[in-house]
This record gives C-alpha cells, sequence and structure tokens, in this order.
C-alpha cells in the first residue's frame, strides 16, 4: 500500500462515570480514547487512530479491516448530526456532544525514525475538517422539555 | 467505579495480551494478541493512574473479544 487516504467520523461527549473526562471515538475504526477537556480528547483519539493505522499498514494490514463500531455508536452520531448545530469552532461544554470528522493521509515512503526511536515508523499526517456539530447530550425528560445546548 | 490504566493492563496481561509502553513523545500504551493481529491504543494522558469509563473498556472488550462483564470484574 503506498498511500492510504481517508475521513473519519469522531464522536466526542462527556464520561458518565469519571467528573470532568470526555470520550471520543473513532466510529470506522472502534478506536477510543479519553482526554480532560473536549479538545483533548480529540486530540487524545487522534494520536490513537494515527498510531493503531500506523501499525497496521506497517504489519500489512489495512486499516478497514478492523470492525467497525457497533451500530447504537451509528445511531448518536447521525442524530447529532440530524439534530445538532452546525459550528466553525469548537468549545467545550459538559451538557454536548460533538461530532467532527478527521482527515487522515500516511505515505507509505515516509518511514522514518524520529529521535528516540530505533527504527522507522509511518506518521500519518492529520486534519481535523472545519465543519462539526454539537448538540445537547441529554436524558429523555431534558428531550420533552427542550433543553438547547 | 472507573477503572484505572495500570488495571487494565495487569487484567489483558493475565489474558495473555502483550502491553507494551507509549513510543517517546505519545501518550498511548499499545495492547496486542502474542499471535499478531490489530494493536489497541490505551489512554496514559494521566500516567498509569489514568481513569478509564466504561464506555472506553467496552471497547477494549469488543476488540480482544472479551466479555465486557468478566473483564470489568477482574479490573
Amino acid at each position: 500500500m503506498r498511500r492510504f487516504e481517508r475521513n473519519f467520523w469522531l464522536l466526542v461527549k462527556p464520561a458518565d462515570d469519571v467528573p470532568g473526562q470526555w470520550v471520543g471515538h473513532c466510529l470506522e475504526l472502534d478506536i477510543l480514547s479519553v482526554g480532560d477537556s473536549l479538545q483533548e480528547a480529540i486530540r487524545m483519539t487522534s494520536e490513537a487512530m494515527c498510531e493503531a493505522i500506523a501499525d497496521d499498514i506497517e504489519h500489512g494490514r489495512s486499516p478497514l479491516q478492523r470492525r467497525s463500531a457497533p451500530p447504537e455508536y451509528v445511531t448518536e452520531l447521525n442524530r447529532v448530526l440530524s439534530e445538532g448545530r452546525q459550528v466553525a469552532h469548537l468549545e467545550g461544554n459538559e451538557r454536548c456532544m460533538a461530532a467532527l470528522q478527521i482527515h487522515v493521509q500516511v505515505e507509505r515512503f515516509e518511514v522514518k525514525p524520529v529521535a528516540g526511536e530505533e527504527q522507522g515508523h509511518l506518521h500519518p499526517r492529520l486534519e481535523q475538517l472545519p465543519s462539526a456539530w454539537l448538540m445537547a447530550k441529554y436524558n429523555a425528560e431534558q428531550r420533552r422539555s427542550g433543553a438547547p445546548c | 467505579m472507573p477503572a484505572r490504566l495500570n488495571a487494565l493492563i495487569r487484567a489483558l496481561q493475565e489474558r495473555g495480551i502483550v502491553v507494551e509502553p507509549p513510543r517517546s513523545g505519545g501518550s498511548h500504551w499499545k495492547a496486542r494478541r502474542p499471535d499478531g493481529g490489530a494493536c489497541y491504543q490505551l489512554p496514559a494522558h494521566n500516567g498509569l493512574r489514568t481513569e478509564l469509563p466504561d464506555v472506553y473498556v467496552r471497547g477494549v472488550a469488543r476488540h480482544f473479544d472479551i466479555d465486557f462483564q468478566d473483564f470489568k470484574r477482574s479490573l
């Protein structure tokens, strides 16, 4: 594989059981990570994605062979996209869920060692695409009352 | 009660899964079955005491085909 390039959906939301923590989830690869803010969760999930993609390619596997997230998470993403508001900048809000896309690009011939590494590894390039969606993270009771984000 | 990374690493190793520390500058440990297969990244942004919510632990269990309830009990 000379080149790998694809957009991935990330769903980012506050953790239910760890106060102050956010969880990021790449749905196409079913890869999750966590952070202490919305932006850190995006950064950590992006890093996990890049490391997994690089590892797959280095071992002769297509990253797309990974199982994608279970359907309930895709349903959640579709809900954010259809009911959320599109925003240009993401700001952390403990009541909100965010959906965004990350563009990942890997050039196969760019295996090169960096300081501290014994051997070269692929270093995927990634870019957060400009649009994102925000939606209130609410339960059924709040939904009936129309709580805004 | 959320799990901590050090407990997750121990539970994975008890199941024969190989766990490696982060590369220089990285924030994730890497877990993989010894017979190969895709790896899974374990977040360590707060070191080995990083707290991990259930939704994350479910993802680890899915990746390694481990029963979640059984896995959670071992953490």
